[in-house]
């Protein structure tokens, strides 16, 4: 049960260590690292394990990864030596110009060809077993020939990789474009699905928005609960990133994921 | 290697779905007159053949929300500034970052840094004081390897330094102080 490491836990989380069985850091904010952040790093690792989660590689370009990039997530990579690595199913920029945050690629052929094709390339450079993310999707493209779940089962199933099931993602997709996630959840791999996200969001002109801002609603634990019983993720992570609440709110939601989690450990030992 | 044509017609309408997210006038352009916004840019009849197809709500939706996005980011890290002149800092961010890409995911200091500079070459209700505060903040965000800080700076300045700065920070005080003299003007 783990925590995505944000500067505002710094202090509260080595007080609660106990509690947090590993992190999730950000990536891109240790490229090129500086000798603060090269001490952060070493003060973390010494107390937790950590796993590196891409942001900017921009998986989903047709122009392909940026070197530049890929090569600072691969000295990040091999700095940490990480059980696996994590990248979203997204592009981030094209023509040269910074979205500034994820956005969703068409659910198409072309789409899975160029995401393999740069998937490929990463996992080339970076020996370590890559886990993909999915992301919430505000814009849908009437070209797409495929929906989600066929797709991101397609995509690992070419590529190999493992998923980053990200619960309160898909929770926000199904309230969104109107879907049963729980149907998305019988047509995955299973064996494929090696870490989880949960937090909450927001509600905006009445669309759901994956701001990682407020306590995780009841509709998501349900939705974690139910992932939780289906298949044997390694990992857990709750990725608060804004609004953040005193840490004490923070270790109760990870003891109420640990609770699902253990309940889930005590069915398969019995069975 | 030449792309083959799926990807290039894919690499298209990439390039052109980030402008009309990232820029009020392209996108105003683009919907009150698709046919000629489409026209003019140097892509193929396969890219323009689906970018037709956009739905203008989802386009709209979707560039507000990478606007609120950096917003919500910078207003984080400007948060001192941003709680003293809530109004005016909602209103100048906007027209803001209207007319200046987003730096990318994740790196929002710069942004806040960028869009911290422009502020501050406007007059606004901030006292001396904030002002200061303000612009130490934005020292701290350009330079995140370092950290500023300054513990007196009414008068009587004499080492304006917390004990963790890096020897060279000192080093620079002190030679603004030599400078300048005493006073809040010192740190710059």
């Amino acid at each position: 049960m783990g925590l995505g490491f944000r500067a505002p836990f710094r202090a509260d989380l080595f007080l609660n260590a106990s509690r947090v069985d590993f992190l999730e850091i950000v990536a891109d904010h240790y490229f090129d690292p500086g000798p603060e952040q090269l001490a952060e790093l070493e003060l973390l690792r010494r107390q937790f394990p950590l796993i590196p989660h891409g942001l900017t590689l921009s998986l989903g370009s047709a122009a392909g990864l940026r070197s530049d990039t890929l090569r600072r997530l691969t000295d990040l990579v091999e700095r940490l030596e990480p059980p696996w690595w994590s990248e979203h199913i997204a592009f981030t920029q094209a023509g040269g110009q910074e979205i500034g945050h994820l956005a969703p690629v068409p659910f198409s052929r072309a789409s899975l060809d160029i995401l393999c094709r740069n998937i490929a390339v990463a996992r080339a450079a970076i020996g370590t077993p890559l886990i993909l993310e999915n992301i919430t999707y505000q814009t849908t493209f009437p070209w797409s020939d495929l929906d989600e779940a066929a797709f991101l089962g397609e995509l690992l199933d070419r590529t190999g990789c493992g998923l980053l099931l990200d619960v309160t993602n898909l929770y926000t997709n199904s309230v969104n474009h109107r879907f049963d996630p729980v149907r998305f959840l019988e047509r995955l791999p299973a064996e494929r699905i090696v870490q989880l996200h949960f937090v909450g969001g927001h509600w905006r002109n009445g669309e759901l928005i994956d701001s990682h801002s407020q306590p995780t609603p009841e509709e998501v634990w349900q939705l974690l609960a139910e992932v939780l019983r289906r298949f044997p993720v390694k990992g857990v992570i709750l990725e608060r990133d804004e609004n953040i609440p005193p840490f004490v709110e923070i270790t109760a939601e990870l003891q109420r994921a640990r609770g699902l989690w253990t309940a889930r450990s005590a069915v398969e030992a019995a069975s | 290697m030449t792309e083959p044509f799926e990807w290039t017609a894919e690499a298209e309408v990439q390039d052109t779905l980030v402008r009309l997210w990232t820029s009020d006038e392209a996108r105003a352009r683009f919907l009150s007159d698709r046919e000629a916004y489409l026209a003019e840019q140097p892509i193929s009849a396969a890219a323009r053949d689906r970018l037709w197809l956009l739905d203008a709500g989802q386009l709209d939706g979707f560039a507000m929300s990478l606007v609120q996005k950096r917003f919500s980011q910078v207003r984080a890290l400007l948060f001192d500034v941003a709680t003293r002149i809530p109004a005016e800092f909602d209103s100048r961010f906007s027209a803001w970052a209207a007319a200046h890409p987003p730096a990318p995911s994740q790196h929002h200091q710069d942004d806040a840094r960028r869009f911290g500079l422009t502020l501050l070459k406007v007059p606004l209700a901030l006292d001396l004081r904030d002002r200061l505060r303000w612009r130490l903040l934005l020292l701290n965000l350009e330079r995140p390897g370092w950290r500023f800080g300054i513990t007196r700076f009414a008068h009587d300045v004499r080492c304006p330094t917390s004990s963790d700065l890096p020897r060279r920070v000192t080093l620079v005080v002190w030679w603004s102080l030599l400078r300048f003299g005493r006073g809040v003007r010192v740190i710059w």
